[in-house]
């Protein structure tokens, strides 16, 4: 055990990670928020000592994409030029982040990593009748975008 | 509230278009630096292109011949039985409203919920549950629940109810040598128990020398997916489901084949291809014969659809019915969202029990017309609809290069307008189209605001 367990465990899921903060806060912040996340659990202890890795980790993105959502509450969340974005999209890529973010982790659990909802609940650390909720506001808000 | 099949395809397009800017993410080794690196405009100008790529190949599937045979592959296997959680109470937002003949088509605002025949119940789909309702649609209670969302509902003549959940996630077909092929789940209530019973359907077998993986057809997709569109209930035992599959193998590129599921006792099931000019996305039993509602394309294709109507005895002869779709005003559009009937995006089919069958249809409307006379006006056009010309990028992606792409030509004939709204797909509500029939045979049209 140590730091070869720590770097196994991270390699495991660091491109899901980084794809699931890179939904919440946008790419540029991505690599800070999981960077924070991973080095805050290791100066503690190693991630092999947490007992469900995965689901600590997602937990801990979530909680630290708050505080980057917030500070970056007026800025374009996708870092491209939007005229890079296929023009069927525009709409849908804008909406799906004008979600607030719970909704927006629910909808990339669901929709893109296609997460069964109690394993939803689990790596959000609510209860699942919270993920059908969220998911529930999040289809209303899209769909108008999604017409 | 659920999303069509097309409403969650472009959610996932652009779900996609978000996590293909995710960085690789440091080595752990370096994590403690906390570098700042970041990609390149070149590098991301490659995946967003590459995203642009599949996106469009998604959405405009290239029909390319090619051959199947299908057989039973497995037989379907009663599965778990879950267990119902303690009903909780439904927020307002979940009442819907349902007719009670085809005259009463117009007051059809929400998500059609079905009534249960025998009873004054009814029943629709609402946040991965069944919902029941006793009293018209105002209050609603859990009939049953399922920890994923259930895609169709379908109430028999003879009072019962099932639904389908299509466990296949298109996320999933995205790769080049994807195979998403998981057994499509027929969840039915036991009349009896009130417990539900999950069969698996018999998922579609390939030919043997077509095998779809590990290849890449040229265009990106994955492999094999298939997934269900209709349900049609005859009595509390015999089913069908209708559905479609893609297949993408050595050479060739992609398909969209029809598939038909039949039971004859709601718990074996036996899978076949359909021999019919288009693609049915809906299926409802009038009591005499099946009336299928559908297109000339899959629903998957992008763009204008023709509608089309199929009427049929014993499921294997589909003849196709004449429908006056004069009523539509000009400029407006059917569009490949009209096919669900799940949800209130779609075209509601009402079936009330008496024969008598009925749909309702929405329209769109595009600025595109065969009136615009010149480029100049149509860059006018698409400047109003937020399309910003690439000015600085090479030849292909300035509006003479799309319009080449597309084979647009001016003056813009009928074909030319339907290539720049399948290519833009600018698109507003513009109505609906209500057709009436008794017996699905000779159908009334008329236009509704």
């Amino acid at each position: 055990m140590g730091m070869d367990d720590s770097a196994e465990i991270y390699g495991k899921y660091r491109e899901e990670l980084h794809r699931y903060a890179t939904t919440l806060v946008g790419a540029s912040d991505a690599e800070d928020v999981v960077s924070t996340v991973v080095l805050r659990i290791i100066r503690k202890r190693g991630l092999e000592d947490l007992d469900d890795p995965r689901a600590y980790l997602f937990k801990s993105v979530l909680n630290e994409s708050r505080g980057y959502a917030r500070r970056r509450k007026h800025t374009p969340l996708v870092d491209q030029p939007i005229s890079d974005v296929p023009v069927e999209l525009l709409d849908v890529v804008q909406a799906v982040m004008d979600l607030p973010l719970r909704q927006r982790a629910a909808v990339f659990l669901y929709y893109w990593e296609s997460e069964p909802i109690d394993e939803i609940a689990r790596l959000m650390n609510i209860v699942p009748g919270a993920v059908k909720r969220y998911l529930h506001l999040a289809r209303k808000r899209l769909k108008g975008a999604l017409r | 509230m659920t999303l069509t099949k097309s409403e969650e395809q472009k959610l996932k397009a652009a779900l996609g278009v978000v996590v293909n800017e995710a960085p690789p993410g440091l080595e752990y080794t370096d994590l403690g630096a906390r570098s700042s690196t970041r990609r390149t405009g070149a590098q991301v100008s490659a995946k967003w292109a590459a995203a642009a790529a599949f996106i469009v190949v998604a959405l405009l599937l290239t029909p390319v011949a090619f051959l199947t045979v299908w057989n039973n592959e497995e037989p379907a296997a009663p599965l778990v039985t879950p267990t119902s959680p303690p009903p909780e109470s439904l927020t307002a937002d979940t009442a819907v409203t349902t007719p009670t003949t085809v005259d009463d088509l117009e007051g059809f605002d929400l998500a059609p919920a079905l009534e249960l025949a025998g009873s004054d119940r009814m029943v629709t789909l609402q946040n991965f549950s069944v919902v029941v309702s006793s009293d018209g649609g105002a209050t609603w209670e859990p009939l049953y629940e399922f920890q994923h969302e259930l895609d169709l509902l379908v109430a028999t003549p003879d009072g019962s109810v099932a639904a389908l959940r299509n466990p296949n996630s298109y996320s999933d077909a995205l790769g080049p040598d994807s195979i998403v092929n998981d057994q499509v789940e027929f969840h039915q209530m036991d009349d009896e128990t009130g417990e539900w019973i999950v069969t698996a359907l018999p998922r579609p077998v390939l030919a043997s020398d077509l095998d779809p993986s590990p290849v890449d057809g040229g265009c990106g997709l994955g492999g094999l997916q298939h997934w269900v569109d209709a349900i049609a209930g005859t009595t509390s035992e015999i089913y069908v489901v209708v559905g479609d599959m893609i297949v993408v193998a050595e050479g060739v590129c992609s398909e969209t084949t029809q598939l038909l599921w039949t039971s004859p006792d709601g718990t074996n099931w036996t899978i076949e291809e359909i021999d019919i000019d288009g693609f049915i996305f809906e299926l409802a039993w009038t009591g005499d014969r099946y009336v299928a509602f559908g297109s000339n394309k899959a629903m998957s294709r992008g763009g204008v659809h023709e509608l089309r109507i199929w009427t049929s005895n014993d499921l294997v002869t589909w003849d196709r019915v004449a429908v006056d779709l004069s009523a539509i005003p000009d400029r407006a559009r059917v569009l490949p969202w009209f096919a669900r009937g799940a949800d209130d995006e779609g075209a509601r089919l009402l079936v009330p029990g008496d024969g008598s069958i009925a749909a309702r249809i929405p329209l769109a409307g595009s600025p595109f017309h065969t009136d615009i006379a010149h480029i100049g006006e149509l860059r006018e056009v698409l400047a109003a609809i937020g399309w910003e010309e690439r000015t600085d990028a090479d030849e292909a992606n300035t509006l003479e290069g799309v319009l080449a792409m597309l084979q647009v030509t001016f003056p813009l004939d009928e074909q030319d307008v339907l290539r720049l709204i399948s290519y833009w797909q600018p698109f507003q509500p513009a109505g609906h189209l209500i057709l009436r029939s008794n017996g699905g045979l000779v159908w009334t049209s008329e236009y509704s605001e």
